[in-house]
């Protein structure tokens, strides 16, 4: 999707129609903005972590100057993604190097880290993006920030196609259609209520995923209370 | 010079740590440098003497001083270069020893700790690289050391000579100390610029790796900023290079100025 190989020949990905391998790789890319589950933690500040597709822009590792930086998105992608409370606590703000290798640098959790993550893929569907492909976008978020999350999401991916790739039921039940993905081939296309009905692959690991849950949930709250 | 007496022990110390260094590394091999140089030493002062036998035994017609002087000199000379070559040859193994070793040794250290503080604290992680990078240069210090050595024998054993010959001449070997004093200033400069460019440094190789790395490379097409990335990195090499560049002029303008002082006819430079 991302066009970061050239797409095989068994199967077309299309693009209003259009055959993707058509399309000018460059092009494309500035029209998707991804999170990858093994995303880059860039040795930058928290600002051009966030504001990556204008790293040009900026001076740079200790520079003062980021001109050609759009702070508006740039404080809306935080405020949606839960960057900006880890930027809040920053020493020195968005100014903060990401790296504690370096002097005056801090290191982030895996939590903060996905939150500038997704705060760099919302940042660039702000600046007219029109594909955000999230790998995992939640699996180093607790449950707090991952609800918080999901509650935002219609709001966060309003008027952009939005392609999630997750293990997790509640990420995905939330999804228009549900594509199950079977030794690279899909075996069962729907709505998360469909694909229940249909009794396939799908509904049987939901089943088993949700009676998990079931069966941890009384455990933990006895747990809580002793 | 209220320093000098400290400073004497401080070299001898760090002349022990070296030799110590290249004698755990080959203890074989640093024995037969050792004694590649003192032979080197011994010859290289020796044959001057034959000279000295062969032109006395001539003008004053004494055929055994003459024949003495000779055999000292066909002994000596070619002894001396053949000790040099072999010593040469004998050194640039025990680098590559002390090398092994030194890299066996940082490993190590560096992984005995339980604890990962050493690669987040950014004085460390500079201590680290510097050691790193510097390996080969240190790896080459006892062998150095041991040129050093071999060529204080020689400096006093010519002075010595120099001595016997006229007195007065024991000036010649003194005004070697200037450019002496001026490569210590000029290793201070760099080790300096080494710290300070430290950081820097380290982000150059991270900004490389990201560019050349599949999956950071996959994301930075994704959003377009592979250019920006190696433009980025392009100006922090200038910066480094431009930083660097005008340390080893300034090392380069006092290295300068000592070698003026041993110019006959040139003026004395302040510091020296």
């Amino acid at each position: 999707m991302a066009r970061a190989r050239v797409p095989g020949s068994g199967g077309r990905v299309l693009v209003d129609g259009t055959d993707l391998r058509d399309l000018d790789a460059r092009g494309w890319q500035g029209q998707v903005a991804v999170v990858y589950q093994d995303f880059t933690r860039y040795p930058l500040s928290a600002r051009e972590n966030v504001a990556l597709r204008d790293l040009g822009a900026g001076t740079g590792h200790g520079g003062t100057g980021h001109g050609g930086i759009d702070h508006a998105a740039l404080e809306q992608a935080a405020e949606q993604s839960g960057a900006a409370a880890v930027v809040a606590g920053l020493p020195r703000g968005w100014d903060t190097l990401l790296s504690p290798g370096y002097r005056g640098g801090v290191d982030l959790s895996g939590g903060q880290w996905q939150r500038i993550a997704l705060a760099r893929a919302l940042y660039s569907v702000a600046l007219g993006a029109r594909v955000l492909v999230l790998d995992e976008p939640t699996a180093q978020l607790d449950i707090r920030a991952e609800a918080a999350f999901y509650n935002r999401f219609l709001e966060l991916t309003s008027g952009v196609t939005t392609l999630i790739i997750s293990h997790r039921f509640a990420t995905v039940r939330r999804a228009d259609r549900i594509a199950v993905l079977d030794s690279g081939r899909i075996t069962e296309l729907g709505s998360h209520d469909d694909l229940v009905a249909a009794d396939g692959t799908y509904a049987e690991m939901f089943t088993l995923q949700a009676a998990r849950f079931a069966a941890a949930g009384p455990a933990r709250g006895g747990s809580s209370r002793g | 010079m209220a320093e000098t007496p400290r400073r004497a022990p401080r070299m001898l110390r760090r002349l022990g740590v070296l030799l110590r260094t290249a004698w755990r590394a080959d203890p074989g091999l640093l024995t037969a440098c050792t004694a590649a140089a003192l032979g080197y030493v011994v010859l290289s002062l020796a044959y001057p003497l034959g000279f000295r036998a062969i032109i006395n035994g001539t003008t004053e017609h004494r055929g055994g001083a003459v024949v003495l002087g000779v055999i000292i000199t066909v002994v000596a000379l070619p002894g001396s270069w053949l000790l040099r070559l072999v010593g040469a040859t004998l050194g640039s193994k025990l680098t590559d020893q002390a090398s092994l070793r030194l890299g066996l040794l940082i490993g190590r250290l560096v992984n005995a700790a339980p604890f990962l503080e050493h690669f987040e604290r950014p004085d460390y992680l500079a201590q680290i690289d510097t050691l790193r990078e510097r390996r080969r240069t240190l790896a080459a210090a006892p062998n150095q050391s041991l040129g050093l050595i071999r060529s204080g024998l020689l400096f006093a054993g010519a002075a010595v000579l120099l001595a016997l010959v006229w007195p007065p001449l024991l000036a010649v070997p003194l005004l070697a100390a200037a450019p002496g004093l001026a490569d210590r200033r000029a290793g201070q400069i760099e080790r300096r610029n080494d710290d300070d460019l430290a950081d820097s440094r380290r982000l150059l190789g991270e900004l490389f790796s990201l560019a050349s790395t599949a999956a950071p490379a996959r994301e930075l097409r994704t959003f377009g900023v592979s250019g920006a990335l190696l433009d980025r990195h392009a100006k922090l090499g200038d910066e480094v290079n431009r930083t660097a560049l005008s340390a080893a002029r300034r090392a380069a303008s006092g290295s300068r100025r000592a070698g003026s002082c041993t110019r006959p006819g040139s003026r004395a430079p302040r510091w020296c």
